[in-house]
């Protein structure tokens, strides 16, 4: 190899460790010039992420295509459920195929009973009638709705995510280069504008491509580059070099503690993903994953079918995430909701067509479990929000309270996390 | 003269005789050479870079892999072509610029072209598709059987059957070849352009069908045509009432979907002047606008059902719908629509913006709202006053680059180099291509929301990890799909005539866009690697295709 061009010496002993303290660190003076410097300067050191750090990992799980609440978490114990229905329901506890009782009055979709142990622990709570105020019944309406943080505002009035707008107000939990990732292709509208995040759909092929033996110079060559380029490409490169170092260093195919097993599905394998990089300590603030699918205009099949299988899955995997982590629970909250439920009524099709409350659940070790949050509205003819169960607790009340109590969000924050709103927590974490 | 020979489709190290050795020994002395020379002068000519197995000497003469220019202004219309000038309609840096803009990635004959044309010439051999030969292309999606059919042909031949999946394959696939190899490269532009405005996810159900249709009697045959006629089209495409569930659009049971995107995306804009009221209005004036439906005959064809049609008065945007118009309802509105003061002005923009730069100068887009108006919206005169040299000049391009999306990376790297894409031999499942597009988040057809996929900067910033990793695999020759040509490449780069490895990639690549910096970078990685065996030659390549000045246009 020869050395003795312009240029080369810098190659010369470029470490990785010298690579991570170049990029993402701002060792050295003649750094301080660079584009990107000021976005070092502002992070600032903090207290370890993380489990034991005093704030949480936030795992954002989006159920996509408005997952049936009225299945998932039948309220048996409403004389109304079964008029509305009369096919569709879930047989109450005790009958076959009934579902698993919680409450007395909310039972669990038998798909589901992974889910009791943690459950029962504590670690898991549901909340029903949860939602938005908006109204649509439009998918994409209705993500960039939630997503935005703004269901009282007109689309295109504000363009970056909910998520996003928490990274950016609050203080970073470490100087890391990946502050937040979507294991998904491109990022979603929640985390659209946030800070030293990325998408990568799976963190363990998130590597360097090519020849081992040049790799170390041509990441050189590429972080010279972009280190001159404007943002956001500039940045986000830089981020993702220094990102690739850093999950280069996880070992994603360790094998799942306390014995437990993910099913082999996408689904699994994030989660997997996720709860690997929880466990060996890197300074993420949140991950968020995607799970299509829940849109059953007909044959929804919420004992047998289409349903039964994604919430299975579903099940199971946050099953196993939860045993896996074990102890690390402590550090992490997790919540999984959906754009809108499904009308209460069903439909010609042995389905529901798009509807507007829902259920959601939360699981952590700080999760205020064991329970179902819900202010029942009733499935009554002069309950219903046309058609639809009501929202009686906001989306926003779940999340701002996830954010203040377990994510380090100032309450003043709240304001420009979810404009025009003032969440009131409600009880579901402490 | 190399062992490789010319036209050599072999990817890999070179080949080992004695030929091949010597000529290594001479190139190595000449990287050394020209990267030494870049140490004290990294701009300076007078040595000329040569990458393995090409030919040293008259730079490009009868080299394999050459083009000649049309206008016969030497071996490669790129080498010189400096940045100097870039004000004048005529410079190359400009001309360059518009190749960008009017097709995929940098293509040298393209630029040859336009070099000879000049700017306005060029534009106008583009807005001529129809004279432009494309035999190429066509043969190679002959083999596409699924292209030409109908609806209720597809679903007879693959509904139900193992190849269920295959015309949404083979319409994807198409996207690509289209891109990568037609020559009427801006009608492709433009295509994509219409498929984003009027966007359909492919894979809902059964609109994998339908918008093989949608594609090809809808966006391609009035992408060059009356906006005015284009809009309707879509409005009586099965795929669009489907996708945004018109067909279940009923008096009693009212779904605006489709009429709420056709007021705020296909028309007016969301500060077009509307409101709530009229999007229930015009979703009132749509309703019984259908399709035959599926099981039934023909299959996917436009059909207006009277019984399911709100007929009473109607008011959108002022006007009065009297009742019992029926069909006549969402003919009317349509009118109204491709009509209404708002709809130039926010499509216009969209498409200024869409093949100049993301903010358009203000008086550009007056010019075109002008034009639109005068010629009642006729996409081709639109293009000419988008593409016309003065406001190629007046948008200063080189200081307001954009990202290439996904797909136009993905298609214009392979365009740039040549690269073969093999037949998928079989279509059950998704071609490798497709998958690699997947990857980097732009699969075709399958962006999820109706609003396309984004012609921004910072939703595709983030993802360069895919962009890398995909040049890399391309130019390692170890992704599936796909063969690259090493002796015509390196022929290529040898043609340049350019002073140093950097610059050779820069001039291969984009015909001399990068900025010194990232070209400086490329030549401080040649003198540590020397590029002297095709492996060390393609990893440069793909270095240049991963550095920031490659992801801008």
């Amino acid at each position: 190899m020869t050395r003795t061009t312009r240029g080369c010496s810098e190659y010369g002993d470029w470490s990785r460790r010298d690579f991570l303290k170049r990029t993402s660190l701002g060792a050295g003076a003649a750094l301080a010039a660079q584009a990107w410097f000021p976005r070092v300067l502002a992070a600032q050191p903090g207290a370890p992420s993380g489990p034991g750090s005093g704030r949480d990992v936030l795992i954002y799980i989006f159920l996509r295509g408005g997952l049936d609440g009225l299945s998932l978490l039948p309220p048996h114990g409403d004389g109304d459920y079964y008029a509305l229905r009369p096919t569709l329901g879930v047989p109450p506890p005790g009958a076959s195929g009934g579902a698993l009782d919680l409450d007395g009055f909310f039972g669990l979709l038998p798909a589901a009973a992974p889910l009791l142990p943690a459950f029962a622990q504590g670690r898991l709570a549901f909340v029903h009638a949860a939602g938005t105020t908006d109204h649509t019944r439009s998918h994409f309406e209705a993500f960039k709705k939630v997503e935005f943080g703004i269901p009282s505002l007109p689309i295109g009035t504000v363009h970056d995510g909910w998520l996003a707008r928490h990274l950016s107000l609050v203080p970073p939990l470490s100087d890391g280069p990946l502050r937040a990732a979507a294991l998904r292709e491109v990022l979603p509208l929640a985390l659209t504008g946030a800070p030293r995040t990325l998408p990568i759909a799976v963190p363990a092929a998130f590597d360097f491509p090519g020849a081992a033996d040049t790799a170390a110079l041509r990441k050189a060559a590429l972080a010279s580059m972009y280190a001159a380029a404007p943002a956001p490409l500039g940045p986000a490169a830089l981020d993702t070099l220094a990102s690739i170092e850093l999950l280069e260093d996880v070992d994603f195919a360790a094998p799942p503690q306390h014995g437990a097993a993910y099913p082999d599905t996408p689904f699994g394998a994030s989660l997997r993903a996720c709860a690997a990089l929880v466990r060996q300590g890197v300074p993420v603030e949140a991950l968020m994953i995607d799970y299509l699918g829940f849109d059953h205009h007909s044959e929804e099949g919420p004992l047998d079918g289409e349903l039964a299988t994604l919430v299975q899955d579903l099940a199971l995997g946050l099953a196993a995430f939860d045993q896996d982590l074990g102890a690390l629970m402590d550090g992490v909250t997790l919540v999984a909701h959906s754009e809108f439920g499904r009308r209460a009524g069903q439909n010609a099709s042995a389905g529901a067509d798009h509807g507007h409350g829902g259920a959601l659940l939360a699981l952590g070790g700080h999760v205020n479990g064991g329970q179902v949050h819900a202010l029942w509205p009733g499935l009554g003819p002069a309950a219903l929000d046309d058609g639809d169960l009501a929202v009686t607790t906001d989306l926003r009340d779940v999340l701002g309270e996830i954010l203040v109590k377990r994510l380090g969000a100032a309450p003043a924050d709240l304001a420009a996390i979810f404009p025009g709103y003032a969440p009131v927590f409600p009880g579901l974490v402490s | 003269m190399s062992g490789i020979p010319a036209g050599g489709s072999a990817i890999g190290p070179a080949p080992r005789d004695d030929g091949a050795r010597r000529s290594r020994r001479g190139l190595l002395a000449a990287a050394l050479a020209s990267t030494a020379e870049l140490a004290s002068a990294p701009r300076a000519r007078a040595a000329t870079f040569t990458p393995p197995g090409a030919v040293p000497g008259p730079p490009g003469a009868g080299s394999p892999g050459t083009l000649a220019s049309p206008a016969g202004h030497g071996p490669h219309p790129v080498a010189g072509a400096a940045e100097t000038n870039a004000d004048s309609p005529a410079s190359p840096a400009l001309l360059r610029r518009l190749v960008e803009r009017v097709g995929y990635g940098f293509d040298v004959s393209e630029f040859a072209l336009a070099l000879q044309l000049g700017a306005k010439g060029y534009v106008e051999h583009h807005l001529a598709p129809e004279a432009i030969d494309d035999n190429g292309l066509a043969a190679r999606l002959a083999p596409l059987a699924s292209l030409p059919l109908s609806a209720q042909t597809l679903v007879e031949l693959y509904a139900n059957t193992g190849l269920m999946p295959l015309p949404m394959h083979q319409l994807k696939h198409a996207s690509l070849l289209r891109a990568v190899y037609g020559k009427r490269q801006l009608l492709e532009k433009v295509v994509e352009f219409w498929t984003d405005h009027f966007a359909i996810r492919q894979s809902k159900g059964t609109v994998r069908y339908l918008k093989v249709v949608d594609d090809r009697d809808v966006i391609r045959a009035h992408a060059f045509g009356s906006f005015r006629d284009l809009l309707r089209a879509s409005a009586h495409s099965a795929a669009m009432l489907r996708f945004l569930d018109n067909d279940t659009n009923t008096p009693a049971g009212p779904n605006e979907n489709y009429a709420r995107e056709l007021l705020e995306l296909h028309t007016l804009g969301v500060e077009g002047g509307y409101g709530e009221q009229d999007v229930k209005e015009a979703a009132r004036c749509l309703t019984g606008w259908r399709f035959v439906p599926f099981g039934s005959v023909p299959y996917g064809v436009f059909t207006f059902i009277a019984a399911e049609h709100d007929d009473g008065a109607k008011l959108v945007l002022g006007h009065v719908f009297p009742p019992g118009g029926g069909v006549t309802d969402g003919e009317t509105l349509i009118e109204l629509l491709a009509s209404h003061p708002s709809t130039p002005r926010f499509v216009g923009r969209k498409l200024a913006r869409w093949l100049l730069r993301y903010d358009p100068p203000e008086a550009l887009v007056d010019a075109v709202v002008q034009r639109w108006q005068a010629t009642d919206g006729d996409v081709r005169e639109i293009l000419r006053v988008i593409l016309a040299p003065e406001w190629l000049v007046e948008a200063k391009l080189g200081q307001h680059p954009k990202l290439r999306r996904p797909f136009q990376f993905v298609a214009g790297l392979l365009r740039t180099l040549g690269a073969e894409i093999a037949l998928p031999a079989v279509w059950t499942v998704q071609p490798p291509l497709v998958d690699e597009l997947h990857v980097l988040g732009q699969r075709p057809f399958e962006w999820f929301d109706p609003d396309g996929f984004p012609d921004t900067e910072t939703a595709w910033a983030s993802g360069l990890q895919p962009r890398w990793s995909f040049a890399s695999r391309l130019l390692a020759g170890t992704m599936t799909g796909v063969q690259l040509d090493a002796g015509a490449l390196l022929a290529r780069l040898a043609a340049t005539g350019a002073a140093s490895a950097g610059e050779a990639v820069d001039l291969l690549l984009t015909g001399g866009a990068f900025s010194a910096l990232d070209r400086s970078r490329l030549d401080a990685y040649a003198a540590a690697v020397p590029p002297t065996t095709w492996p060390k030659v393609a990893e440069l390549i793909a270095l240049g295709a991963s550095a920031p000045s490659y992801q801008v246009y």
